[in-house]
């Protein structure tokens, strides 16, 4: 897996090129991380927020129980405080009562709409403000009466409802909360029963809550009893005509805390919070819908920053990987130049140091390679040069006349047999010297050769002088330039024994000494001066190059061509006493092969391959 | 090269911006509001059930309707009813306020927390006008586009101790113990509250200043409200029977009550002490002529709608305010007048217009 | 040569630059949503308490719709067309939506089908417009008048107990198509239950007059609001012990219901009508190809038995103080 991203990623590299490669790269690195890190911090931020949310409604609600509860224990103590400290112990008949009473209610009129007395039989005793009851009201039908019947020991909150029990001005009605309990309590000496009613003020309830709920557009809160019989809802008539979906009994039945989605068909959290002594529970409703809306700001914002980022990246990245990229494809631009056969480009040096440094190498090696090539040009002419002049020799014209005049006088002399040899030895010689068009040829050819020329040198000369050839077996084999042997012994006879009348001597000789091949060519002519010698092998002297062609010079060059330059020849020369050259070889075993091998003029080395 | 960059680079932006601006265009067009092509009032009243405040709304609203039908430019009202909440009623003042009313009329319910209101107007910079239950003048100095339209409560009170004094010198039935003594008892509005004060002193101290000795039986407090009146009344009566030599209440709605009571009572008329209310409402001046009330005051509820619904069209039309009665550039006061049997039918035309 | 390498990136620089126009639309569209749709309110007689259930169903959907209801201020109507001229003049002012409980039902379709084009529209009360062209554009709020009307002639002989044998019927407004209907339904109930209508009345400027000159039934039935408030009046004043028996939703009812004036009334629910008319035109301002759909109301009957029930409460005693 990882290899095939990696193969991917150098199949990109290659082929969109370096600024492409670059743009690309930064631009994907970039995008994927300002998008990783947007989702990353988006989505902390979400959580966080709406944790935050959570948070900030249950501390809200619970301000709101404590307010509620505060309320409603007030109500209670006033309840207490009115019992307790007034009724149980007066005698209802006495009006003493009547004057606590109304203080008492001025003292809290905005929180109660009334309070009053009633027996047991539900019969009004007493009542402030408003005492005057309303024809066919029935207090003891009523559910606040009846409940706290039932239930002596406790104070009895009902739910909301209109006051159905005195006179009020045309079309006055009241929303209360009624909370009432038993009393004992004492007419005219006489003890009974009897239920204390307070009434409160139901809308300062509403206006709590209402005030609640407006802040928020999408959340809310709601009173409810522990049935889920609904005291307070923003929505209450909506849910009544059917138009809004409350499941307040589902919320209700659970314990305080922290839901999702009771009851509802959408993703909504619920908080639940218990107000203590009536059993009422206080709900928080956030709805995720609107949740999710008083976000949308923020995710398009977001949104927004993004991409605008993202287009500010891609422009950065475009002009950073242009910089980077210019001086190597303007390097680039140079090489291609130079590729396409300009051996004089003009190499870009420019951008960072690397670039720079680059440029300069290549513009050194351009140079180098322009002398390396011109070198070759050089050695090429040379080769071409020399083969050329040992192709000139392998028909020497006048070595030609030579042999076949004497071939034509031994005719005519009679000298048949000595004809037919002469004959043979220069088709030898002829044979050898082209050698199918080869400069490469084995040792023993050459000797072959070498063999046939002084035959036939001997003769012309009339034995002015003796040949000698001791050539070890193990040379033979091994490989050679042709036409090496012969001008030695063209010079040897030339210069070297010619005027010596029978008493010239030369030798030749091959064998193996240090890994390397030898072959001597000794005459005991008249020698070279020292001077001379040391010229011979390094100028182009034309007094030695006779009519026969090839010179010491050239063998010695053609030497060093195929084999290198610790070969050649070696002169050593004493005048009056002789001369000695030694033609210098590697130890090569003939191969057919050495012919392309060796004509690149690699040396030893490249034909021995792992010899070095 | 670089050139090719910063094209691309400017061409986004242009399209960004042209983007944008052609939002903001097109949001704020929108949103303008229409050419104000109407005046809006809007009116608070302390309670709906309150006789007097009732009534002159709806003498109000027939005010502008009768304007409207004139021709000027299209008067709307809103009306909020505070049912005795102070808080409700700062409420409802904010969200006239960001309906944008030219003009509110606050009838506060809290004469001595107008602080909410005042600040909320100011900052909004609109106008507003009292009525009918006045601040502390310092409050009203607070900003110069605070109003008040009402009437001098001590001049009622004033009204119904001299129509005490008439009849007390006129009906020598009154003294019904004959000891020369006037034994009464007070049914009074809030506790606190200003004009509630204000009445029950200047009637009581015209009354003695007049020559004519008082006692009194009791005061309570009834809340402006005709069945805690009656109530109250029982209560009295229960405790002083037939000593009560004189009902005085602050308004015709307690005045009202305490009759409500004696006739629940089956109390024979001529055992009946004298009566009186203040306000005039109609049903006040049906009692009055029934004769079971024996005075009251007339509040001009015409004279004050009227001069509200005047000040406000011109406040909100930027008129000047000179021809107008205004003292200390704030206040527009009624006069009280008082109603006796002899002119109660003037009274009832007048209500009838 | 370089540059033909980055071909690629121009596109994708195009789909980045409309997701950032698209995003940045967004945005300010939503920083911009405080502009709330407005629905103009056009009733005859805007400040009368009889509007109560009405305004307080226009006021919970004002809110629950993000919207701005502006109550018309109006008096009592000339014609059907003062109606309309000032229902265009409130289009004119920038309303979206309208809604308006026309006081004639002759001519509305067509005064109002201009209106219609480019204004959501509904009707309370009367189906004055039933299969018109516009019938997208304009709908209908009301209840079945017609059983309405039967169902008032019910409860009130059940209420009556003894079956009256005369009737009289006040029958309103007959100009709206809605109260003919109600004066129908009643008239054939009556009818079958073998009552005799002696007098039918609409609507008049001193029904308390007329009342004292007619001969009185056994009951009177009211059909709309107004005639039973003025109809409660004249038996408060004349002391009359005729059954009296109505449709209505006045806040006053409660206390005439109490004091036993009024016998039993019809509620129709016009909190209902406020609320659902505002949000079908809050959400049709959004997706307009939907077209407005004809919406029907409930009504509930109340009687002195019933009328401090839980539900019931509610609706006779809307606000709470």
């Amino acid at each position: 897996m990882d290899k095939r991203i990696i193969r991917l990623r150098d199949r990109l590299y290659e082929a969109a090129g370096i600024q492409t490669a670059i743009a690309v790269s930064f631009t994907l690195i970039f995008s994927l991380v300002i998008v990783l890190l947007s989702l990353v911090l988006y989505s902390q931020f979400s959580a966080r927020s709406r944790g935050m949310n959570i948070d900030s409604t249950e501390r809200f609600l619970n301000q709101t129980r404590t307010s509620l509860e505060d309320y409603l224990r007030s109500m209670r103590r006033f309840s207490d405080a009115m019992y307790y400290t007034s009724i149980k112990n007066s005698d209802l008949d006495e009006s003493g009562l009547y004057s606590e009473l109304n203080l008492m209610y001025e003292a809290n009129k905005d929180d109660l709409i009334s309070f009053a007395i009633f027996s047991d039989d539900g019969t009004l005793i007493s009542a402030v403000p408003v005492s005057v009851r309303k024809e066919g009201a029935d207090p003891s039908s009523q559910e606040w009466f009846q409940a706290a019947m039932e239930e002596v020991e406790n104070l009895h909150f009902s739910v909301p409802h209109v006051q159905n029990l005195f006179e009020e001005t045309a079309g006055q009605y009241h929303w209360v909360i009624s909370l009432s309990r038993s009393i004992q309590l004492t007419r005219g000496g006489v003890p009974g029963m009897g239920v204390l009613l307070v009434d409160m003020n139901f809308s300062r309830i509403a206006q709590m809550l209402a005030r609640a709920n407006e802040d928020s557009s999408y959340q809310y809160i709601y009173l409810c009893d522990r049935d889920g019989s609904i005291i307070y809802h923003p929505r209450q008539r909506l849910i009544e005509e059917g138009l809004f979906r409350e499941d307040a009994l589902a919320a209700a039945s659970r314990p305080d805390g922290t839901y999702e989605n009771i009851g509802s068909g959408q993703g909504q959290i619920t908080v639940v919070k218990t107000v203590s002594y009536t059993g009422w529970k206080l709900i928080s409703v956030i709805p995720e819908a609107g949740w999710q809306l008083g976000m949308g700001r923020f995710r398009y914002l977001v949104i927004l920053l993004i991409s605008l980022t993202l287009i500010g990246v891609i422009g950065i990245t475009q002009l950073v990987s242009r910089q980077i990229s210019r001086p190597l494809l303007q390097l680039n631009e140079s090489v291609r130049d130079l590729e396409s056969g300009n051996l004089y480009p003009e190499i870009y040096i420019g951008g960072s140091r690397e670039v720079r440094h680059l440029g300069q190498t290549v513009e050194a090696s351009v140079r180098r390679i322009r002398a390396l090539m011109q070198d070759l040009v050089v050695q090429q002419e040379l080769k071409r040069q020399s083969e050329l002049d040992a192709l000139q020799s392998q028909i020497n014209p006048h070595f030609l006349y030579n042999t076949l005049d004497s071939v034509v006088w031994m005719i005519e002399g009679g000298h048949d047999q000595e004809a037919v040899r002469m004959i043979g030895d220069l088709a030898s010689l002829l044979r050898i010297s082209i050698s199918q068009g080869r400069t490469i040829i084995p040792v023993a050819d050459e000797i072959r050769h070498a063999r046939a020329y002084m035959e036939i040198q001997k003769i012309r000369y009339r034995n002015t002088f003796e040949v000698d050839f001791e050539v070890s077996p193990e040379v033979e084999s091994m490989a050679t330039v042709k036409l090496i042997i012969q001008p030695i012994l063209e010079n040897a006879i030339y210069y070297g024994v010619r005027e010596m009348d029978g008493e010239g001597e030369i030798r030749v000789r091959a064998y193996l000494e240090g890994g390397d091949v030898w072959i001597d060519v000794e005459d005991n002519g008249i020698g070279i001066p020292e001077d001379q010698a040391k010229r011979l092998l390094t100028e182009r002297s034309r007094e030695l190059v006779h009519g026969n062609g090839v010179g010491l010079l050239n063998v010695h060059s053609r030497i060093r061509l195929r084999f290198g330059q610790d070969y050649g020849l070696v002169i050593e020369s004493e005048p009056d006493e002789g001369t000695r050259v030694r033609i210098h070889l590697p130890a090569i075993p003939y191969r057919e092969t050495l012919e392309a091998e060796l004509s690149s003029g690699a040396g030893k080395e490249g034909a021995d391959g792992e010899q070095g | 090269m670089r050139g090719k960059r910063h094209g691309r680079l400017r061409r986004a932006g242009a399209l960004l911006l042209a983007g944008g601006l052609a939002l903001a265009g097109s949001g704020c067009g929108q949103g303008a509001p229409a050419a104000r092509s109407e005046i809006r009032i809007g009116v608070c009243i302390y309670d709906e059930y309150d006789t007097f405040i009732n009534r002159l709304m709806k003498r109000f609203s027939q005010d502008v309707t009768e304007w409207n039908e004139g021709g000027g430019t299209r008067v709307s009202i809103t009306t909020g009813n505070a049912a005795a909440s102070q808080t409700t009623q700062n409420e409802q003042v904010k969200s006239m306020i960001q309906e944008e009313c030219d003009v509110i009329c606050v009838n506060l319910v809290d004469r001595t927390d107008p602080s909410i209101i005042i600040d909320a107007a100011r900052e909004a910079d609109i106008p507003i006008i009292f009525f009918n239950r006045e601040l502390v003048e310092e409050d009203l100095e607070r900003w110069d586009r605070l109003y008040y339209v009402g009437a001098d409560a001590f001049q009622s009170g004033m009204i119904q101790g001299l129509e005490v004094v008439d009849l007390y010198e006129s009906e020598p039935r009154t003294d019904l113990n004959g000891d020369g003594i006037l034994q009464y008892v007070m049914l009074e509005g809030e506790a606190g509250h200003q004009d509630s004060i204000v009445r029950t002193e200047y009637s009581v101290n015209t009354i003695l200043n007049a020559g004519i000795p008082m006692e009194k039986l009791e005061s309570s407090i009834a809340n402006w409200n005709r069945a805690q009146a009656q109530t109250r009344m029982s209560h009295m009566l229960d405790l002083y029977e037939d000593r009560i030599e004189l009902v005085l209440a602050n308004n015709d709605d307690m005045a009202l009550g305490a009759i409500d009571e004696y006739k629940a009572r089956e109390i024979p008329r001529d055992k009946w002490p004298l009566i009186l209310g203040i306000d005039g409402t109609d049903v006040g001046l049906e009692a009055l002529q029934k004769g079971e009330l024996s005075g009251t005051v007339y509040n001009d509820k015409e004279g004050q709608a009227d001069a509200m619904l005047d000040l406000c069209i011109r406040l909100a039309l930027g008129e000047s305010l000179e021809d107008l009665p205004l003292k200390d550039n704030k206040y527009i006061r009624l006069e009280y007048e008082a109603v006796t049997r002899e002119n109660v039918e003037d009274f009832l035309e007048r209500a009838a217009e | 040569m370089e540059n033909r390498d980055n071909i690629y990136l121009i596109p994708l620089a195009v789909i980045l630059i409309l997701l950032a126009v698209w995003s940045a639309t967004e945005f300010f569209e939503l920083t911009q949503s405080d502009h709330r749709p407005v629905i103009a309110v056009l009733v005859e007689d805007s400040e009368s308490g009889r509007w109560t259930q009405l305004r307080l169903g226009l006021e919970q959907a004002q809110q629950d719709y993000n919207l701005r209801i502006r109550f018309v201020q109006t008096g009592r109507y000339e014609s059907v067309e003062d109606q309309l001229v000032q229902a265009g003049a409130a289009a004119k002012e920038g309303a979206d939506g309208i809604f308006l409980i026309p006081v004639g039902s002759e001519g509305t379709q067509e005064g109002l089908s201009d209106l219609a084009f480019s204004r959501m529209v509904v009707l309370g009360e009367t189906d004055a417009v039933k299969d018109t062209s516009e019938g997208n554009r304009i709908a209908v709020a009301c209840p079945d008048n017609r059983a309405m009307g039967a169902d008032l002639v019910r409860m009130a002989l059940r209420e009556e107990g003894k079956t009256p044998r005369t009737a009289g019927i006040l029958s309103g407004n007959q100009d709206q198509a809605g109260l003919r209907d109600r004066l129908e339904g009643a008239r054939d109930f009556l009818e079958a239950q073998g009552v005799s209508v002696i007098w039918d009345r609409p609507r008049s400027g001193s029904l308390a007059d007329e009342l004292n000159g007619l001969e009185e039934p056994d009951m009177i039935l009211a059909l709309e609001d107004e005639a039973l408030l003025a109809a409660a009046d004249w038996k408060q004043a004349a002391g009359a012990g005729t059954g009296l028996y109505g449709i209505g939703c006045s806040n006053t009812l409660a206390w005439l219901l109490d004091r036993g004036i009024i016998g039993g009334v019809i509620v129709p629910d016009e909190f209902g009508m406020g609320y659902r008319s505002a949000a079908m035109i809050a959400d049709r301002l959004e997706i307009r190809s939907v077209p407005l759909q004809d919406i029907t109301l409930s009504y509930t009957e109340v009687t002195p038995a019933n009328m401090y029930e839980e539900s019931i409460e509610r609706l006779l005693f809307p606000e709470i103080e």
